[in-house]
């Protein structure tokens, strides 16, 4: 079996008052279609983007995205 | 749609719709060769600045439609998505332009070589635009 990156964003932004995606877009720098790319697990981001998305939600990188089956 | 997938589709179809034009134009003109030299500029210049007007009024008009918030330089996707599409018009740019420069001046010359040098260059930015907004449809570079 092949691993992906996977993240957990969706669930993020839900604990987060529903941020939404244009929201968390602008707080790192990309557009509402990156994130939703992101997301959709269509586009992996730079470490560097990555890492902003953990900051903004104050969480371990690990927390947002993780590598699996 | 992002600001930056409507620019792309706006330079494609700009493109395509202009220089087209121009190469059907050439098609069902073959009496084009026989024009005077300053006059077969005529029909290329048209579509050029009709090209060059399209995308001046259609880039005016997304920016007024636009929020200034969502007219981002360009995010590490586009970026991506670009360079990516660049790529692939690149190599197509090179071998047309081996194929004009390197082999068709042996069969015919002139303005043939000149029309044929032009379609290089339009097949390989129209590849590009294609190229671009079939990324920005799949929401993946």
């Amino acid at each position: 079996m092949s691993k992906k990156l996977k993240n957990n964003i969706r669930t993020l932004r839900f604990h987060q008052s529903e941020m939404s995606q244009a929201e968390l877009g602008a707080k790192i720098g990309v557009t509402r279609q990156t994130i939703a790319a992101i997301e959709s697990g269509k586009y992996s981001p730079s470490l560097e983007a990555a890492f902003k998305i953990a900051d903004v939600f104050g969480v371990k990188i690990t927390d947002a995205f993780d590598w699996r089956e | 749609m992002s600001y930056r997938e409507k620019t792309a589709w706006l330079y494609l179809l700009a493109m395509l719709v202009c220089f087209g034009s121009y190469f059907l134009y050439l098609g069902f003109n073959p009496s084009f060769y026989d024009l005077p030299f300053l006059q077969k500029f005529i029909p290329l210049s048209i579509a050029g600045v009709l090209n060059m007007v399209v995308v001046l009024a259609g880039h005016l008009w997304l920016l007024l439609k636009t929020e200034k918030a969502d007219r981002l330089v360009g995010d590490e996707r586009d970026l991506k998505i670009e360079a990516s599409s660049m790529v692939i018009a690149y190599q197509l740019l090179i071998y047309g332009m081996l194929f004009v420069g390197g082999m068709l001046p042996f069969y015919t010359s002139g303005w043939k070589v000149a029309n044929c040098t032009i379609l290089v260059v339009v097949i390989a930015e129209a590849v590009r635009g294609i190229s671009v907004v079939t990324k920005y449809r799949k929401q993946m570079p």
